[in-house]
């Protein structure tokens, strides 16, 4: 107990003998950095901090909401009145379902006319200066954005779903004439993104998605009305490579926006 | 000037929680407090002003660019002087020829023109140079930065047994050598005196 106790004080005594040595450092020339050099280094911190896009310290669930209450509400609206659109066409029980995919199909490019024209407005009337100056990357933005509208659009696609499936429609006709079309046509938007951001503005992409509308209307009837058609595109098979093909063109397309964004935001942006 | 009293009594935690809020201008505060610190550990870690200076900038643009992803749970002292250790690793990798251990601060003692005049006064640097990189690292890190010996474990991304048996050893080298050094001094002393 003893011995432990003094191993301990001499320990303690080491230690200050050190310190006091160590403390001699103070008086010589390498402890302390030159203060020129010192000035010009914080000076140059100082200017790159200021280049900095800081995130503050948020969830990125609290971003995305943040991000969500920053979408216009006629995008919202929009969105909103799709759904309602596509629920009631779907529960119109008086018209032929023939018909009634054929409108259905014909309506799922909305979203994405929707979604680009939200998508746009960062290159239109200078948004981008007032997103940069919320310290964001316009990438990272872009990214929040899609990731919103993914999510938006999964609860609308759940929704049509449900009416389908209780107004009596099979799987295979929803994903056919729903689903498949909603994943192209979104996909087409975002591929075509940078054609539109050049020069497009106002009824462009409407028109966009209107002939879109009717190139997939085109499609319904022919599915339905040649025989052994439809029979042939709702089997299994064709079915998982058209929406497995999908998806991979809607990852692919966004992930070109992303990729474009950031290569313009290297050009836009320059905030030195 | 009373703000200026008001900004140096803030701690790092506090200040780092208003970075995270969204006032980043306090970074300039926080880089400015840990310079000196960064720039002397990046010295002994290095064993060269040049490579000391680049790699503190490297150290503070390492933390603008990684300032999102500290969390508050760690000490921001402690990660930062990680990232400084970090970064001079690195700096060793990308060296064509790294300086090993003490050698380090003598080759360069060496170099620098100004030795022979400030030698009687750079006596702590001399008997820093007699430890190993690992051991003044510890003793720097406990001794100058105040760190415990935990936390040191943490920076250095090694075992709390390894930093204190670095730590005893970079205590007793530094002992004999100032035992060394006041005998000498007292050697040197009686011959003046004889004289």
């Amino acid at each position: 107990m003893m011995e432990r106790r003094n191993g301990r004080e001499n320990q303690r005594e080491m230690e200050n003998e050190i310190r006091a040595f160590l403390k001699g450092a103070e008086g010589e020339e390498w402890f302390h950095p030159e203060e020129r050099r010192k000035r010009e280094t914080l000076a140059f911190l100082q200017a790159e901090r200021r280049k900095q896009r800081f995130c503050p310290g948020k969830s990125f669930g609290e971003r995305l909401l943040d991000q969500a209450s920053w979408m216009s509400p006629a995008s919202w609206l929009g969105q909103l009145a799709v759904l309602v659109l596509l629920l009631w066409l779907l529960g119109n029980t008086g018209w032929e379902r023939r018909d009634v995919l054929l409108l259905v199909t014909a309506c799922t490019p909305l979203p994405g006319v929707i979604g680009l024209v939200e998508l746009l407005r960062s290159w239109q009337n200078n948004m981008w200066e007032l997103e940069e100056a919320c310290r964001y990357h316009l990438r990272q933005i872009q990214g929040m954005r899609l990731l919103v509208f993914g999510i938006a659009d999964s609860i609308g696609a759940a929704a049509v779903f449900a009416m389908g499936f209780l107004e009596g429609y099979t799987v295979e006709l929803l994903l056919l004439f729903f689903l498949f079309p909603l994943l192209v046509s979104d996909s087409v938007f975002l591929l075509l993104a940078r054609t539109f951001r050049r020069g497009a503005r106002g009824l462009v992409p409407v028109l966009g998605g209107f002939g879109m509308g009717l190139f997939w209307m085109y499609q319904a009837a022919w599915l339905q009305d040649v025989p052994g058609t439809l029979e042939e595109y709702t089997g299994p098979g064709t079915l998982a490579v058209l929406l497995a093909g999908s998806l991979g063109l809607l990852v692919f397309a966004c992930a070109r926006f992303l990729n474009e964004t950031d290569k313009e935001e290297q050009k836009l942006w320059n905030c030195a | 000037m009373r703000d200026r009293c008001a900004i140096s009594e803030l701690k790092d935690s506090e200040l780092t929680a208003r970075i995270r809020k969204g006032e980043i201008q306090w970074l300039d505060v926080l880089i400015e407090r840990h310079y000196d610190g960064i720039y002397r550990f990046c010295f002994c870690k290095t064993g060269s002003r040049e490579a000391a200076y680049d790699c503190t900038q490297e150290t503070f643009l390492h933390l603008l660019r990684y300032l999102e992803a500290y969390r508050e749970q760690r000490k921001f002292k402690a990660w930062l002087y990680r990232i400084a250790s970090n970064v001079c690793t690195d700096y060793f990798r990308k060296a064509v020829r790294a300086p090993e251990g003490g050698e380090a601060l003598e080759s360069l003692q060496e170099e620098d023109k100004r030795f022979e005049q400030i030698e009687q006064r750079e006596l702590v640097r001399k008997a820093l140079a007699c430890l190993s990189e690992s051991q003044r690292e510890t003793i720097i890190l406990y001794f100058f930065d105040g760190f415990k010996l935990r936390e040191i474990a943490e920076i250095t991304d090694t075992k709390m047994s390894t930093v204190k048996s670095r730590f005893r050893q970079g205590m007793e080298k530094l002992r004999n050598y100032m035992e060394k050094e006041a005998g000498l001094s007292e050697t040197a002393g009686k011959e003046e005196r004889f004289r």
